[in-house]
């Protein structure tokens, strides 16, 4: 087992060595160096060629079109493009969004961008267990509702939320819906057609491709156009302009090919693992999962632990990477908002830990992070002054 | 956040830490901050003849905080009532690099430590 464990896939993932192998080879072999755009010569169209079997992959994996899919830096670029991009576009049919609480920074930074200058965001709150109800989409649709932005896994519980239900009241009110799906591609089955969605986020890095390149599936014919956000050559549809990084794209589309083959087997090898560490955790007095005990996807597993600090917890796993629920490693000491919208006390939200498991995650070192938690949790309350029922 | 050594070694073994045993003198107990304010500081000493006999301290917060904890109540175990009162807990930020922002978690050590000083004045 190699230390620190590294239980924290859902921040990033390491690249697939089938990945990495064609990433080297697109870097490495000159005949792949052209620019893709550059058509009048082999070269190019070579570049092109790999570029356009990335994108089919990347399609494939979620059941859209190629010419669906734009390549951009990553999730956080496509949740600009979609969230932004679309009110921008849109604007004259209506200036109001719905988005929630526990979505990404990249949305909520992304509609609060847009309520300075004059959009209404309707911020939906998830109950106790993280869930936003398809009846709390519908209730907060206006007349002049142009975009619903929710996060089909969320980032930080592994909620799973009903994109299908949503996606289906969105048509029936003529709105479109954005799902980041940057947690959720390549581990739970996504249907951009079947549920009905009309912008979809996807990262690579977060599915052993690498990091600085992600995609937006724009549907064809529901959507069309949004409005760029960068300006330049006509690349991406002019959506999106800037020169391909063949390399980084290839190995995106090498990344979701992989993905849509290992799905069923990895989404039950990390269901295991979570069910193990939770199994392992629950001996704990004090301990709290957060997010629903059902609707979660396997790969995450966040938990509250009751009379301890959460800097100091963090502190005392060091041999283990995983994400706190804290930021109080920064200056700011705030609390999880996240885990605040769901109803936990500052000092619960505070002390959590998301832990997340991958393709390369063993038994053995779930087991090893059981170990460190109790140890660390011991200890802490051994001089803590707050009591904790049964601890 | 990178924590120095001194922080290191005071928070794998911290002294004095976790309720205080029964025994001889009088208790006195003080306490400062709230889980609100990110750290909740007791200090509960026994003194006799003007003198700590014995002291613990409980404590939920940063390293930092517990470091510090620890650090006091080693400086204090059988000081003086004077030594007491007279203690800085501003004193323990340069030996365990306790960073700017941080320094209002000394000031609730500073808090309990002034409690337990009062209490003793006040006949506790």
């Amino acid at each position: 087992m190699q230390l620190p464990v590294y239980l924290d896939y859902a921040a990033s993932t390491p690249v697939d060595p089938a990945v990495a192998a064609l990433m080297n080879d697109c870097l490495g072999r000159r005949a792949l160096a052209a620019n893709p755009a550059a058509l009048g010569h082999a070269a190019g169209r070579a570049a092109q060629a790999l570029v356009e079997k990335a994108r089919a992959q990347v399609a494939a994996l979620v059941n859209a079109q190629p010419a669906e899919i734009i390549f951009t830096s990553g999730a956080t670029e496509s949740d600009n493009l979609a969230v932004i991009g679309t009110a921008q576009f849109r604007e004259t049919r209506g200036r109001h969004l719905v988005t929630a609480l526990t979505e990404h920074k990249a949305v909520i930074e992304s509609c609060r961008h847009l309520a300075a200058r004059g959009w209404r965001i309707t911020w939906l709150r998830p109950d106790a267990d993280g869930l936003i109800a398809p009846a709390a989409v519908e209730a907060a649709l206006e007349p002049d509702t142009v975009l619903v932005s929710l996060m089909h896994v969320n980032n930080e519980t592994g909620v799973i939320l009903d994109v299908g239900a949503i996606g289906a009241i969105c048509r029936r009110h003529d709105v479109l819906l954005h799902v980041d799906a940057a947690q959720s591609a390549g581990r739970e089955v996504i249907d951009v057609r079947a549920q009905q969605i009309d912008l979809l986020s996807l990262s690579a890095h977060k599915l052993y491709g690498p990091k600085g390149v992600g995609a937006l599936f724009i549907d064809q014919e529901r959507v069309r156009r949004v409005a760029p956000l960068l300006f330049g050559g006509g690349q991406e549809r002019g959506l999106r302009p800037g020169t391909v990084a063949t390399h980084q794209v290839a190995g995106m589309g090498e990344a979701f090919r992989l993905a849509a083959e290992r799905l069923p087997d990895e989404a039950q090898h990390v269901r295991a693992l979570r069910d193990r560490l939770w199994a392992g955790l629950q001996q704990l007095p004090g301990i709290l999962l957060n997010g629903h005990v059902g609707q979660r996807s396997g790969h995450i597993l966040n938990v509250s632990v009751a009379g301890v600090e959460g800097e100091s917890l963090f502190y005392s796993l060091g041999g283990l990477c995983v994400a706190s629920g804290s930021a109080c490693t920064s200056l700011s000491n705030e609390a999880s908002p996240v885990l605040r919208a769901l109803g936990r006390p500052v000092a619960l939200a505070q002390s959590s830990i998301r832990f997340s498991f991958g393709r390369a995650s063993t038994a053995a070192e779930i087991d090893f992070a059981v170990g460190c938690v109790v140890q660390a949790v011991a200890h802490l309350r051994s001089f803590s002054p707050v009591s904790v029922a049964g601890g | 956040m990178d924590y120095s050594g001194e922080v290191a070694l005071h928070f794998a073994a911290p002294r004095h830490a976790g309720a205080l045993p029964p025994g001889p003198g009088t208790l006195v107990r003080g306490e400062g901050g709230s889980l609100e304010q990110g750290a909740w500081v007791v200090f509960e000493l026994r003194h006799e003849a003007a003198r700590v006999l014995a002291l613990a301290w409980q404590a939920w917060g940063c390293p930092h905080t517990i470091a510090a904890c620890s650090l006091a109540a080693g400086k204090l175990a059988g000081c003086t009532r004077a030594e007491l009162q007279a203690f800085d807990a501003l004193s323990l930020r340069a030996p365990l690099d306790v960073p700017a922002h941080k320094t209002g978690r000394l000031l609730i050590i500073q808090d309990a430590l002034h409690k337990c000083s009062a209490a003793w004045d006040n006949g506790g």
